[in-house]
């Protein structure tokens, strides 16, 4: 009985979740797609602006009409709305590639980052974090928090080529190019992970000196239970709330694409391919990246409030009332 | 230490900024002019090693799609049947004989009988027909540029008709669209666009998109053994990471890199830096339509304020050939001497010419007036390399004579010229991409024509060009190209300001690659490292 009551409102909740995904997928491809309309070029133009090289205006209307971009703004999104519920995404207006297999050869990539750099920052981030909010105001807090600063306000291209030239030039540990191999990963991860770490050690220490100013520590401590054990097993779980809430944004974001850290590196995933995509105006490709992110958004946000349902009982009370 | 401090202060400094030839005669060819990848190669298959060729710009490999065939004669896959040398004439490659019909209609092509594609067909007429058939059908401006009217084979003979008499059809099947591929292998069976037969020294082995091609030597390569065991073209989309992967010795040649490294690997002796002075000309465009710019007094003070040779050394680190004509000097139609009435870089004269003219500076602002009216203009962009800087410097000596200008950069800004919603664009073409000045001109010069944005209009222009089109020998073509430019120049309805230099890196010790005055040209059968 109790299962069923625990059932029934998350099955609903996906319902509606997924309802809603339907109602943002419409919204940001008409949005975007009418964006791209107004803006004052098309994929013709920008090929031909990057060649240089004058053709007849007869040359740029076939083209154009080829590419079907002759069409009025509403025929082609429903063209693509159309394309798009038969499981088609298109073709790059670039050069003819299938949007949906462009992003199944980036995906993997961009997976691959997202998931070492995350995991990269969540080792050095947390322990850092707790040790800063534990030893607050002695030297080892303001020496990690320099540091966390440094690496907070360090661009991840600007990291990016700092560790080029370190351990490529410099040192020759890792190559320039190595993107195919696990060697490679090492250096976009880092560049990524610098400023993530740099960013959570602050997130951590702040959530974890929040958690250890409530009563309820100081409550554990008095009934003599260890503080070691009270911050593992009620600081950290009571703080774990709203690291896993700006975790997600920053998985959501990663698995966007990190446009920057790609390029420089080499590393052709998402970012890469929407950076292209966005300066030919290839149409196709773009709706194809915004449905992704789309999905990736509400999947995300899905995942974080079915952990607070599984983490705070109050959350998963609350529910169940509803 | 010094230079490595210099190397990552030049590297982050960058980051923080986050011809024709119509061949006039009917004659036969002599096969001993040196042609740019066609000289017999010496590759050793026991002592060949691999070569690595790093670019900026990577594409996909089907002639006829787009302007893929860039990618296909750049990486040696492809070839087609002329080629152009350092002058721009047109040589033949792939051809023995070539002859005129009397009514200038029907070219008569005697194919090489020795020439086979890289699955062992020969390359005979019927394949050559097929060739150019499906690059008619699916390109649009080789249809444009070739009006083909039919095209017969006979064993190795082509003879290809025109709809009208077409002085440029062979600089046209220079075009690296015009590169010749096995059109019968298009049959579906692999990505043609990946996957092209040609009949170039390189095949295709694997190809991953957007991030690298490995080619294999040809073994039947009419041309000889090609001296590399492999060739990988790998895709680097980062100019300071190409520039690391060069330094680092990954790669041994390196194309598109940003100009702030010329120094870098120039005074460096590992590496060997090639230039040529590409047909990429910047030039500017006036609005004609313009109050103040449809003044031609006022246009010639207008380029009496532009520093040219400034422009190319400073601007662009060296890399601009300063010009008065829009082609460069190496051509027959690109003699700046013949440009008698460009006005020289004096700014003193310009402030004497407008002063001079009613443009005073009478509310004591600085700036100049014209009948009460505040003279300013509007200068526009977009983001090719040097553009902005050198927009931005003419801004700066505008300023200097007197006339206020605004600068705008756009991302595209064919819509703005369309509109005519400037007063002067800053802008690059290249002004001869097969070798002959007649397109170039033609649409920047015409009345009414898709590129003449600043609506320049002259009646002796329009008859020069129209003669030019139907002009089939060569030296009355350069004459009339240099008099259309001749009477544009002195109308001051363009200024050519300076002819792109592109560069290419190797290590010391790589032959058969460099900088061609034809940016298409790559890698050859010669292309190798010691």
């Amino acid at each position: 009985m109790n299962r069923r009551i625990w059932q029934e409102p998350i099955l609903r909740y996906i319902a509606r979740r997924l309802g809603s995904l339907v109602v943002v997928l419409l919204g940001v491809t008409f949005l975007t797609y009418g964006l791209m309309y107004l803006s004052p070029s098309d994929p013709v133009e920008m090929l031909l602006q990057a060649q240089g090289i004058p053709v007849s205006e007869n040359v740029v209307l076939a083209l154009k009409e080829k590419a079907g971009l002759d069409r009025p703004f509403l025929v082609q999104y429903a063209s693509w709305l159309g394309n798009f519920c038969r499981g088609d995404m298109g073709q790059s207006l670039i050069d003819g590639q299938p949007a949906a297999e462009a992003l199944q050869a980036a995906l993997p990539k961009t997976l691959l980052l997202t998931l070492t750099s995350v995991l990269v920052t969540i080792v050095l981030s947390v322990p850092l974090g707790i040790l800063t909010a534990v030893r607050q105001n002695r030297f080892s807090d303001y020496f990690i928090r320099l540091l966390s600063f440094l690496g907070h306000s360090m661009p991840s291209f600007f990291v990016s080529l700092l560790l080029l030239y370190v351990f490529a030039l410099k040192l020759r540990w890792l190559p320039v190019l190595a993107s195919d191999t696990a060697r490679g990963l090492i250096l976009p991860t880092l560049a990524l992970a610098i400023p993530m770490t740099g960013k959570y050690i602050r997130q951590v220490r702040a959530a974890i000196l929040e958690q250890l100013g409530q009563s309820y520590v100081d409550g554990a401590i008095s009934r003599g239970i260890k503080p070691g054990a009270v911050l593992v097993r009620d600081v950290l779980r009571n703080a774990l709330m709203t690291l896993i809430t700006l975790m997600s944004l920053s998985v959501g974001s990663l698995l966007g694409g990190t446009a920057a850290v790609e390029m420089i590196f080499v590393w052709r995933g998402m970012g890469f391919l929407v950076m292209d995509a966005i300066r030919m105006r290839d149409y196709p490709m773009i709706q194809a990246f915004v449905v992704w992110m789309a999905l990736i958004y509400v999947l995300i946000n899905f995942l974080v409030d079915l952990s607070y349902h599984l983490l705070d009982p109050r959350v998963r009370q609350s529910l169940e009332v509803n | 230490m010094k230079k490595s401090k210099l190397t990552i202060f030049a590297m982050l400094l960058a980051l923080s900024l986050l011809v024709s030839c119509g061949i006039t005669q009917k004659q036969a060819t002599d096969l001993s002019v040196p042609v740019t990848n066609a000289a017999p190669s010496t590759g050793n298959p026991e002592t060949r090693q691999d070569f690595v060729f790093g670019v900026y710009n990577f594409s996909k490999l089907d002639p006829a799609d787009s302007y893929n065939g860039w990618g296909t004669i750049r990486y040696g896959v492809g070839e087609t049947l002329f080629n152009l040398n350092e002058h721009l004439e047109v040589v033949p490659v792939l051809v023995t004989e070539f002859m005129l019909s009397e009514d200038n209609l029907t070219w008569t092509l005697q194919l090489r009988d020795d020439v086979t594609f890289h699955n062992g067909k020969p390359m005979d007429g019927w394949a050559v027909k097929a060739s150019l058939e499906r690059l008619v059908a699916k390109n649009e401006r080789a249809a444009a540029d070739l009006k083909l009217a039919a095209i017969t084979a006979d064993g190795f003979s082509v003879a290809i008709s025109t709809t009208q008499p077409n002085p440029t059809l062979l600089n046209s099947l220079c075009d690296p669209y015009a590169c010749i591929i096995d059109a019968a292998a298009d049959d579906g069976s692999v990505d043609f666009n990946l996957y092209p037969v040609g009949t170039g020294p390189y095949v295709v082995k694997s190809y991953v998109e957007d991030v690298s091609a490995t080619l294999e030597p040809c073994a039947d390569y009419w041309g000889g053994t090609p001296a590399s065991k492999s060739v990988t073209v790998k895709a680097i989309s980062d100019v300071d990471t190409l520039a690391l992967a060069m330094q680092n010795g990954e790669i041994d040649a390196a194309y598109g890199l940003s100009y702030d490294t010329l120094n870098l690997f120039g005074n460096d002796e590992q590496f060997t830096v090639s230039q040529a002075a590409t047909t990429r000309v910047y030039m500017l465009f006036f609005n004609l339509e313009h109050e103040f710019m449809a003044d031609e007094t006022f246009r010639r003070a207008v380029c009496m304020a532009v520093d040219k040779d400034s422009y190319g050394s400073v601007l662009l680190n060296g890399a601009g050939t300063p010009t008065q004509s829009a082609f460069p000097a190496a051509l027959s139609y690109g003699d700046d001497s013949k440009m008698t009435d460009v006005p020289d870089y004096d700014p003193e004269g310009a402030r004497i010419l407008l002063a001079g003219n009613g443009y005073k500076d009478t509310d004591g602002d600085g700036f100049l007036e014209k009948d009460g009216k505040k003279v300013t203009l509007r200068l526009v962009t977009y983001g090719r390399t040097g553009l902005p800087q050198t927009t931005q410097a003419l801004q700066s000596a505008l300023q200097d004579i007197g006339i206020a200008a605004t600068y705008e950069q756009f991302e595209s800004i064919d819509a703005v010229l369309a509109a005519g919603d400037f007063d002067i664009c800053a802008y690059a073409y290249v002004t001869t991409p097969t070798g002959d000045p007649l397109s170039f001109l033609s649409f920047t010069t015409g009345t009414g024509n898709g590129a003449n944005y600043g609506r320049y209009s002259n009646p002796q222009v329009d008859q020069l060009l129209h003669e030019l089109s139907l002009e089939f020998d060569r030296d009355k073509r350069a004459a009339r190209a240099t008099e259309i430019q001749q009477i544009v120049t002195g109308d001051c309805a363009y200024s050519y300001l300076f002819h792109l230099n592109m560069f290419m890196v190797t290590k010391k010790g790589v032959r058969g690659i460099q900088q061609s005055p034809v940016d298409y040209y790559q890698i050859t059968a010669r292309t190798a490292r010691e």
